[in-house]
This record gives structure tokens, sequence and C-alpha cells, in this order.
């Protein structure tokens, strides 16, 4: 009887103390594409980089999990994320902060992705070509009014879910050499989210 | 309902959450999960930031943001017993 008592404490003793069970899975893109997860664990550094593949405490080497048992572990938490965010590009005729015919017909997609989401935000960012010195300070004033024009286009939604942002030159949607007028570049993009 | 830096996510038996942030990192949490927002700072005209969180026990789901294709060290989840750098991608983690 004793020993049964002290083989139960033992049990339980171990029961508590075990270490927690963690897994991490890396799962492909929409596009199929893999990113990297590497995972330090005391000494051991595994690095995740092919699909599925999964570092697991206690475990030495990386494993593989297949779709359905990563559905059947994560399947409620994966149905939990939100939607993706979706990108829109919206161009204005040159010198003004009058959208483009096609933009105005763009920007009716934006407002019918508004329509899709629970809770929308939106965020319009604005982009410039290379020309100015101070591309960051010029650029955001010159997109600034487009951005409110952005904006006030969507009036039927509340402001303080939309926030702006300027990147300036950072993101070039042709390549060019510096202080190359393009009006391509010149854009604002509105992320809904 | 915002979340901020500092704030813990916890869910109960049936619950789950999902969260957009700024950058555009998508997570969420499955039930009987605890997560902790560590550290977010991001800068939407450079996309520097910074990103850590901890799960100390359940389910959370990942899809990396804005700041870690920016700097690939921008974004850490921490576990009872690991840490995780994250390069860009999506990634599920469980504590049990």
């Amino acid at each position: 009887m004793g020993v049964l008592a002290v083989a139960i404490a033992v049990g339980l003793a171990f029961f508590l103390m075990r270490p927690p069970h963690e897994t991490v899975v890396v799962l492909p893109g929409p596009d199929g594409k893999v990113g990297t997860v590497v995972v330090q664990r005391g000494d051991t550094r595994q690095v995740l980089d092919q699909p599925y593949a999964a570092s697991k405490t206690g475990e030495a080497q990386v494993a593989r999990l297949s779709d359905t048992e990563v559905r059947e572990s994560f399947g409620e938490t994966l149905q939990a994320l939100p939607a993706r965010p979706s990108a829109f590009m919206l161009h204005f005729i040159t010198g003004t902060d009058e959208l483009t015919p096609e933009s105005k017909a763009e920007l009716q997609n934006v407002l019918a992705a508004l329509k899709d989401r629970p809770l929308p935000d939106v965020l319009v960012i604005g982009h410039t070509d290379t020309v100015g010195d101070l591309a960051a300070t010029i650029a955001s004033r010159r997109s600034a009014p487009r951005r409110s024009k952005v904006s006030s286009s969507t009036s039927a939604f509340p402001a303080q879910r939309i926030r702006t942002a300027g990147r300036g030159e950072r993101e070039l949607l042709v390549p060019t050499a510096d202080e190359v007028d393009e009006p391509r570049n010149r854009r604002v993009e509105i992320n809904v989210r | 309902m915002p979340v901020q830096e500092a704030d813990k996510v916890v869910t109960g038996a049936d619950g789950t959450v999902g969260v957009t942030f700024t950058d555009n990192s998508l997570l969420s949490v499955g039930p009987n999960s605890a997560l902790k927002i560590d550290r977010y700072v991001f800068d939407s005209t450079t996309h520097a930031g910074q990103f850590d969180s901890t799960l100390s026990k359940g389910t959370l789901a990942v899809i990396s943001g804005k700041m870690v294709k920016q700097s690939p060290d921008a974004m850490h989840v921490r576990t009872p017993s690991a840490i995780m750098g994250v390069r860009g991608t999506e990634f599920i983690v469980r504590v049990d």
C-alpha cells in the first residue's frame, strides 16, 4: 500500500514537474512560399524553413507534420486569423489631386472591400518619385493633400479608423535613378484590413 | 478593441481571438491560451520596428507583417522553453 502511494506521489510529481510540451510549425503561405523561423531552445538551435517543418521540445531532429495533423491541432486557431489585408493602388493626374479615371474605378473596389470586413481599418500610404533632395519631407508635403483627398472619398467611414503614412521614395513601383520624374511612382496605396 | 504593448490576451475554453497589427502582422490565439504583447513599435514611414510577444500557454498563429520584411530581426515570440526569431513567414505555436 505504502509503495503504491509513493509510486503515485512520484508519478504525480513527475507529471507536475514535466517541462511544457511545445510545438512550432512553419506553414506555407498562400503562394506556397515558406519563410524561416529560428527556434532557440537552450543550447539547441533549429531552423525551420520547409513547409510544415516542426520543432518539438525534447526532439533533436526537425520533424515534418502533415497538413491533416496541423488542421487537427491548430484548426480552430488558424480559423481565428483575421483576413489578410488587401492593397489598392491609386494614381493622380499629374500636378493635381484629381484621381485618374482608372483610379476612380479602383476606389469603388476599396469601398467594396471595406464592406466585406467586420471591423475594417484603412491605411492610406503616400509614395513619391525620386525628384527632390529631402525626399521624405517633400514626399509627405506633396502627398498629404492627396491622402486627405482619398480619406474624404471614404467619408462614410469613421475617421478614427483611417491612418495615413508617407513612405517617400522608399518603395518605388518603377525603379529609377535619383531625380527622375516618374508619374507611376507618385501614387497612393490603400491597405484595407 | 485596440490591443497595445504590455496587454495580455487571455482566452477561455471556447474562446479565440484574431488581432491585426498596424504593420499588417496578423495574430490569432486559440482556446485556453495566454499571450502577452511585450513590445510593439512600428514606424510607418521607415517600416522599422520591434514586435516581441510571449505565449505562456495555448496556441498561437502568426502571419508576419511589414516590419519583418524590412528587418528580419524585428519579431520574436517567446514560450516557456524557447525563443523564436521570425524571418518573414506564417507559423503556429503550441504550449501544452
